[in-house]
């Protein structure tokens, strides 16, 4: 690096999430020529009791053209873009989600209804109700489906964010950077969304799946299994 | 002749898969207590019949009424629930669901109709699997009981909710000639004991059993005779050949081994 017309050699011993500067940055204090300075930035911590508007606006016109901001107001321009975005990337995704459940669920309905074809052909002949034996299939499902439910937010509850981090330091730093604890992101839980919105939408998603493929079992019929 | 309501009653009765006409008009009305055989060569339309009559398929024209009950004018739950508390049936290769034991194959179809607590349901099973002689067999898998016991397993889940009517598709089709005798004594104490049985059955030995043959030919009936083997023999040579006939028994004579 050059710093004040001298290369000089910068070892990096260390750096910290930044999620709005790919990743991770590291900080470096050195002494410079003011004239190149870009900006500086500096904070101040206010007494409790203080009016922050008053003094932001009293800073603001002694410091003039220094731009004085409320700490609220400068994370709002900073982050809010990027919360934004990854509301609606995760509203997205969670809908992407749901319906891939649906389709898988509808697909593994199928096949399940194929290989059980002949049974479902003896039940019927012998006088099961179709909408009995839906109902087994859906309950089957939705069985499957609630412990997936159960395990899964568990794991999201517990191992999820250590998970998320991990990934994150490897998209941005690569393998070398797995484990170094650089990315460092809480999550944010939201209980009604995630604990029974995202279920709830689970469990409509495929019982109504489940139960519409399930309609092709009245295809089912003794006489495919025998011959005249 | 008969002069009671039929247990079983088509007229007209009509079925057709594809635009291909298999039943063509079957007029057949079957009383309280009889045995009747259904006979015909492959493609006659006999195992069609017994899907129509018993609403496990849609007819296409004509009408079928089951111990009174019009099966057009039920819905898909009701015809089930006559199918279930009403008819028994006997397939040709047992068809029991290989995922339950040989005692919940036979408490099955009364644990669908709800009739009773499940402990009274295997009480009347076992009693009927001790009668039919596979009582040893409650609790093995359809994989380790020969077909012959299959078979018998397959007739007590046919008769668990008292049916007022048994319909067999070639019920000794897959059993050897010991075997086939052994069902065929056993359907025949059913029907002694009051029971309407239908069979339908290639083989003139099985027909000769019944009090009643019919004949059918390309998804008609052009015969039906009151006769027991009689019957059975002649029609099959009046209709279906003396070569198929013949064709018919080498199978039993095959039994017997060259010597």
């Amino acid at each position: 690096m050059e710093v004040g017309g001298q290369v000089r050699d910068l070892t990096i011993v260390g750096s910290y999430q930044d999620i709005t500067n790919g990743g991770k940055t590291a900080k470096s204090v050195l002494p410079t020529q003011g004239n190149d300075v870009m900006w500086y930035v500096v904070g101040v911590a206010l007494a409790p009791g203080t009016d922050a508007a008053a003094t932001a606006q009293a800073y603001g016109d002694q410091l003039a053209p220094a731009k004085v901001h409320d700490i609220e107001q400068w994370r709002a321009q900073t982050l809010r873009p990027i919360a934004r975005q990854m509301t609606v990337t995760a509203a997205i995704s969670a809908v992407v989600a749901v319906a891939l459940v649906g389709l898988m669920t509808a697909l593994f309905t199928r096949m399940i209804l194929a290989r059980d074809a002949g049974p479902i052909a003896v039940q019927r002949a012998l006088g099961a109700d179709d909408g009995g034996l839906r109902a087994q299939y859906v309950t089957r499902t939705v069985l499957v489906l609630a412990l997936g439910v159960v395990v899964g937010a568990v794991a999201a509850a517990t191992l999820g964010e250590a998970m998320f981090n991990l990934m994150f330091e490897g998209l941005y730093g690569g393998m070398e950077a797995l484990g170094r604890g650089t990315s460092r992101i809480d999550f944010a839980v939201d209980p009604l969304l995630t604990y029974v919105l995202l279920p709830a939408a689970l469990l409509g998603s495929v019982s109504l799946v489940t139960a519409a493929s399930a309609r092709s079992l009245s295809d089912a019929r003794i006489s495919a299994l025998t011959t005249d | 002749m008969t002069t009671s309501t039929p247990v079983l009653d088509a007229r007209g009765l009509t079925k057709a898969f594809d635009g291909t006409t298999v039943l063509h008009g079957v007029d057949l009305q079957v009383h309280d207590g009889e045995l009747v055989a259904v006979m015909g060569p492959s493609g006659s339309g006999k195992s069609t019949l017994l899907h129509t009559i018993s609403g496990m398929d849609t007819m296409t024209g004509g009408t079928v009424s089951v111990a009174g009950q019009d099966l057009g004018s039920l819905s898909q739950k009701q015809l089930a629930r006559l199918r279930l508390t009403t008819m028994g049936f006997v397939f040709q290769h047992g068809h029991l669901l290989t995922n339950l034991c040989l005692l919940d194959n036979v408490v099955l179809p009364a644990y669908l109709a709800c009739l009773a607590p499940r402990e009274e349901l295997n009480r009347r099973a076992l009693a009927l699997m001790e009668r039919m002689g596979v009582a040893g067999l409650a609790t093995r898998d359809v994989s380790e009981a020969s077909g012959g016991q299959l078979q018998r397993i397959g007739i007590c889940r046919a008769l668990i909710n008292e049916p007022t009517i048994v319909l067999g598709d070639e019920p000794t089709g897959a059993l050897d000639s010991t075997a086939a005798a052994e069902v065929l004594d056993i359907l025949g104490e059913i029907n002694a004991e009051g029971t309407t049985v239908v069979l339908v059955t290639h083989d003139a030995t099985v027909a000769a059993r019944a009090d009643r043959v019919l004949y059918m030919v390309d998804g008609r009936i052009v015969a039906d005779r009151q006769q027991g083997r009689c019957a059975a023999v002649d029609l099959e040579r009046r209709h279906g050949g003396v070569a198929a006939w013949l064709t018919e028994l080498q199978p039993r004579s095959a039994v017997l081994g060259p010597v």
